[in-house]
């Protein structure tokens, strides 16, 4: 359903049949019009038109029924009333009560639209990522073999025995460059089997898709083929009809498009938009191939179930022929232990329904926490919301009254309220709706950390978007509606009306007021205390000592797979490239290393050291403190890092292959492995290798891999030393100034070398801020709503001291006429504030005591019960508190008595 | 409603817009836009709340026929009735003659 659709519906229904067609055309087309000036616009669009279904639309409903006959009376509900009347509701005087008391009204809607927005925002992302199935036909049939890792060999077993199911395919996402020449052009990509749209029920929107004469090894007769997607269509071709047939490059291999997919179609990983589809047949086209490989785990194997057939039933059918699918796929090469448990695992079917997802796995556990985060936020605007009410409640006791004593029922007038309090949530719903739409969208690109990496949710409200809103503001009215008119029912209008606004401390209403201010300052606290955590989870993770200097350095990461070079002349090559680019100017050092620090690829070994200490527990080989991590560097490497040689020597360009191995190792490494001894001049061997290694140096401890792990052992092998591979990773240290400056001289000096060197730049310090960003989100979000926490319950507090301290004045008028001084009337209203503050600073830190432990996980380099992060919270809390209660404080004790006296 | 002059800005150009040919409501919004130069704001919700009120007051009706490449999407045509034009008329003629008096009185500071 399209947006204005539903807004359309806040106007009456006579308007709608009469203009709905030409309204619906004029939004489309303001629509399209605002869209394409951007964002602003289309926001400005959408501003608008929601503000004008919510007043035009209501106030044309009240035109409408003014047509009808309607009696005005002061006694709104005749006696004898039937159903219809009895749970009628007066909407116009509920929206006119609303516009009597314009402040109010807008401070609850806004609040309420911040808690209803955060909460459909997060939940807008939970939808997608862990609810929404995939748009394929029947996605409940759909089930994946588990847990998603499979060889090839093990999919050609299952693919021969395919009638098992009602139809099987293969998937693996894949980067793809689409650059046929220097710098990469990175898109998200995959391999899929010959019938993978046919099982999937996806049909082409232009040409045809990957057919099973597409995906036999090296490509069918149509050649090597490709489909893509309809985002790439339109932003490549921009949407042309002649794509088909077109060539396409795909990791410097000429392809042809076949066929595009339809715009819904985003492949079977929720959070990866695949823009490109290949067969796996054409894999060995595009690198060493792993077709034959029987221990390369880089594929995964979907199962359409047949009717009627369940995932038990699918299980057990493969069970049944699981002995003859791992017989034919056994990895030879492996010890006899290992081949054993492989034939042995159990091959289990599960739903994939909902397609699968890293994104989820990675993500589910810090939604989680904004979740409730945001839950707390909502409660607390509530309790906000509840206590502005009540306040209005409180002060229209007279009007009130005066009703009750002309006739009108409690039940009438209580159903009055209810209704102020629904249009309330109503405005504040719609409104919550339009910044959950840019909420989500905003929280989604920031999980976006790089090109490759780019996070794709689909973020369409659907049915459950809507009816979670609708639920919540449903809750939100209940909650903050009820309070209010259940104190209608105990007024006693004779009371009242005799009393005429001559206020008492002490009343009931206060109580409950008091109950909400608690309540906020807890929540708040608790929202305070985990801000503070996370916030300080991050600033110890940014600020630790990395090791080596991040800036200004700039990773390339170079390929020479496509250039037609032998493999033995990819040392020569690449020595090539390393004097290009050390010539290029504003180059301070270049190093040459098999991966880079917080990288995307890792390597650890297994070592063998003469004498080594055993482990307290565990086998070593099991025991990550003593599987070392390994990198491969050249002589300048260590420099352009800055990292710093304590002992030894460093790699020296002298260490060629042919010359005796030798290694640098860190810190950790010779401490641990060498404990008490000097590690330099040192041998060790690697597992599986007989040539025995000799330290030459050790350089400081530096970060490997996560920024969040303790330092480990790290062992530098010399880059000369090993088999050329044809990766490599350069590190540019640039002389001043931004690293991403010499992108443009340094692919020029690259691509003079060979211009078919696939390259792909990052400068480092983005590559580390991508890794953080779990962290950053978590902590930006809970900074977010911890303040807004902090505002709401001051907001709150003031609002219940003055309203307190103004109903008090003539109390407080007699208290100074008989001598009381100004400090002393301060100090009795402060009194009362610091006890409501105080009982929710404990109340809230006994709460987070609690909840701390369940983001233990989140957290680095700090204590989830944490004794300063406490203390701190509490003490800005009771800051707030008493700023929020001193103000009226003060304006009480500016009372002159002779005024109060006289105006009660 | 009420259809005694002065009228409203955005109605009297709604009437403009539709003085000399019929139009569906999109056309006549976009019209007031491009008259007015984007002075008189014109959305959609406020139109066709005017255009209800007009039409209620009998100045426009629904156009009878629709033209041969119509789109059904663009809802009804409209269309200036007989009562509408004198309505028109006489707002253009109280305009103008407040247009003639204030350059009078520019005559009258030219004199002095």
């Amino acid at each position: 359903m399209r947006l204005y659709d539903l807004l359309l519906r806040a106007y009456p229904p006579a308007f709608r049949d009469r203009f709905g067609d030409g309204m619906r055309h004029a939004l489309a087309s303001d629509l399209a019009r605002a869209r394409s000036r951007g964002r602003v616009a289309a926001g400005m669009f959408w501003l608008v038109t929601i503000w004008q279904a919510a007043s035009l639309g209501l106030s044309a409903r009240s035109v409408e029924r003014r047509r009808r006959p309607h009696q005005f009376s002061p006694v709104p509900t005749p006696r004898g009333t039937n159903m219809r009347t009895l749970f009628s509701i007066d909407w116009r005087d509920a929206f006119r009560s609303l516009r009597a008391t314009p402040v109010i009204t807008a401070a609850a809607v806004l609040s309420l639209a911040l808690g209803i927005g955060a909460n459909t925002a997060l939940f807008t992302i939970f939808n997608s990522l862990l609810l929404k199935t995939l748009p394929v036909r029947e996605p409940q049939q759909l089930a994946l073999l588990d847990d998603g890792s499979w060889t090839y060999p093990i999919w050609e077993q299952v693919k021969a025995r395919e009638s098992m199911f009602d139809g099987v395919f293969a998937w693996s996402n894949f980067g793809i460059d689409l650059a046929p020449s220097g710098a990469t052009d990175m898109v998200s990509g995959a391999f899929v089997s010959g019938r993978t749209f046919e099982v999937l029920g996806v049909a082409a929107q232009l040409g045809r898709t990957i057919t099973p004469d597409d995906d036999v090894r090296g490509g069918g007769p149509s050649g090597p083929v490709a489909v893509i997607s309809h985002g790439l269509w339109q932003k490549r071709y921009g949407g042309a009809g002649d794509v088909v047939g077109k060539p396409i490059s795909v990791n410097r291999v000429k392809y042809s498009i076949v066929g595009v997919t339809p715009p819904e179609f985003f492949g079977t990983e929720v959070g990866r938009n695949v823009e490109l589809m290949i067969p796996f047949g054409t894999e060995p086209l595009l690198r060493p191939s792993a077709l034959d490989a029987r221990s390369t785990w880089w594929l995964e194997i979907f199962a359409r179930l047949k009717p009627g057939q369940s995932l038990s039933d699918a299980t057990s059918t493969l069970r049944g022929l699981q002995p003859l699918i791992r017989a034919a796929t056994l990895p030879q090469d492996w010890p006899e232990a290992d081949k054993a448990s492989y034939l042995k695992e159990p091959l289990t079917m599960v739903s994939a329904a909902t397609g699968r997802s890293a994104l989820r796995s990675r993500f589910e556990e810090p939604l989680n926490v904004i979740m409730a985060v945001v839950g707390l936020v909502l409660l607390i605007a509530c309790a906000n919301i509840a206590s502005l009410l009540v306040a209005r409640a409180v002060s229209r006791r007279h009007e009130l009254s005066l009703r009750l004593a002309l006739g009108a029922s409690r039940w009438r007038i209580s159903r009055q309220l209810v209704a102020e309090s629904a249009l309330m949530s109503i405005a504040g719903g719609t409104l919550g709706l339009a910044f959950a739409f840019w909420g989500s969208r905003m929280l989604v690109r920031q999980l976006t950390t790089s090109a490759t990496n780019v996070v794709f949710l689909d973020l369409h409200f659907d049915w459950r978007v809507l009816g979670f809103t609708a639920l919540v503001a449903l809750l939100t009215t209940t909650i903050f509606g009820l309070a209010p008119a259940s104190g209608t029912m105990r007024i006693q209008p004779n009371e009242v009306l005799r009393e005429r606004g001559r206020g008492v401390a002490g009343d009931a209403r206060f109580g409950l007021r008091n109950v909400l201010v608690v309540i906020q300052v807890a929540l708040s606290l608790t929202l305070v205390v985990a801000a503070a955590l996370f916030g300080r989870t991050l600033s110890g993770l940014t600020t630790r000592d990395l090791g080596f200097v991040p800036d200004p350095v700039l990773t390339i990461s170079l390929s020479a797979g496509k250039t037609g070079v032998p493999k033995d002349q990819f040392g020569p090559l690449f020595d090539q490239v390393v004097d290009a680019v050390k010539a290029v100017p504003g180059v301070a050092s270049v190093g040459a290393s098999f991966t880079t620090p917080v990288g995307n690829s890792a390597w650890n070994t297994r070592v063998e050291v003469p004498g080594m200490p055993e482990p307290t527990t565990g086998a070593p080989a099991r025991d990550g403190r003593y599987v070392p991590w390994v990198n491969t560097v050249s002589p300048d490497w260590f420099e352009a890092y800055g990292m710093k040689l304590i002992d030894g020597r460093s790699i020296a360009a002298t260490d060629r292959l042919g010359t005796p191995k030798v290694a640098v190792v860190n810190q950790t490494f010779a401490t641990r492995f060498f404990p008490g001894q000097r590690a330099v001049g040192a041998h060790f061997k690697v597992d599986r290798e007989e040539a025995d290694i000799e330290i030459v140096g050790i350089v400081a401890d530096a970060v490997y891999r996560s920024l969040r792990a303790d330092m480990a052992p790290t062992i530098f092998f010399a880059q000369a030393q090993q088999e050329p591979g044809r990766d490599l990773m350069l590190s540019v240290r640039a002389a001043g100034g931004a690293p991403g400056a010499l992108t443009r001289s340094i692919a020029d000096a690259i691509g003079r070398v060979n211009p078919l060197i696939a390259m792909t730049f990052r400068p480092l310090s983005d590559q580390i801020g991508a890794s953080l960003v779990q962290e950053r989100l978590v902590a930006t979000l809970s900074g977010f709503f911890g303040g807004l926490a902090l505002m709401l319950a001051g907001l709150g507090l003031y609002g219940v001291t003055s309203h307190a301290v103004s109903r008090q004045r003539a109390e407080i008028g007699i208290r100074m006429a008989l001598g009381a001084r100004p400090a002393g009337i301060v100090a009795m209203v402060l009194r009362r504030t610091s006890w409501l503050v105080g009982i929710g600073v404990a109340a809230g830190a006994a709460l987070s005591f609690w909840g701390a432990t369940y983001v233990k996980t989140l957290l680095y380099g700090v204590q989830p019960r944490d004794l300063v992060t406490f203390v701190g919270a509490g003490a800005v809390l009771i800051a707030v508190g008493l700023v929020a209660a001193w103000l009226p404080a003060r304006r009480a004790a500016k009372v002159e008595p002779t005024t109060a006296l006289r105006s009660s | 409603m009420n259809t005694s002059t002065p009228l409203k800005p955005a109605v009297f150009h709604i009437l403009l817009a539709l003085a000399d040919r019929e139009s569906h409501g999109y056309a006549v919004m976009q019209a007031v836009r491009e008259q007015s130069g984007g002075r008189v704001p014109m959305q959609t919700g406020s139109f066709y709340r005017h255009l209800s009120k007009l039409l209620d007051g009998g100045l426009v009706a629904e156009a009878a026929k629709k033209r041969a490449d119509d789109d059904p999407r663009r809802g009804s045509y409209y269309r200036l009735t007989p009562l509408g034009q004198k309505i028109l008329a006489s707002e253009k003629q109280r305009l103008t003659d407040l247009v003639a008096a204030m350059g009078g009185l520019k005559a009258i500071k030219k004199l002095q």
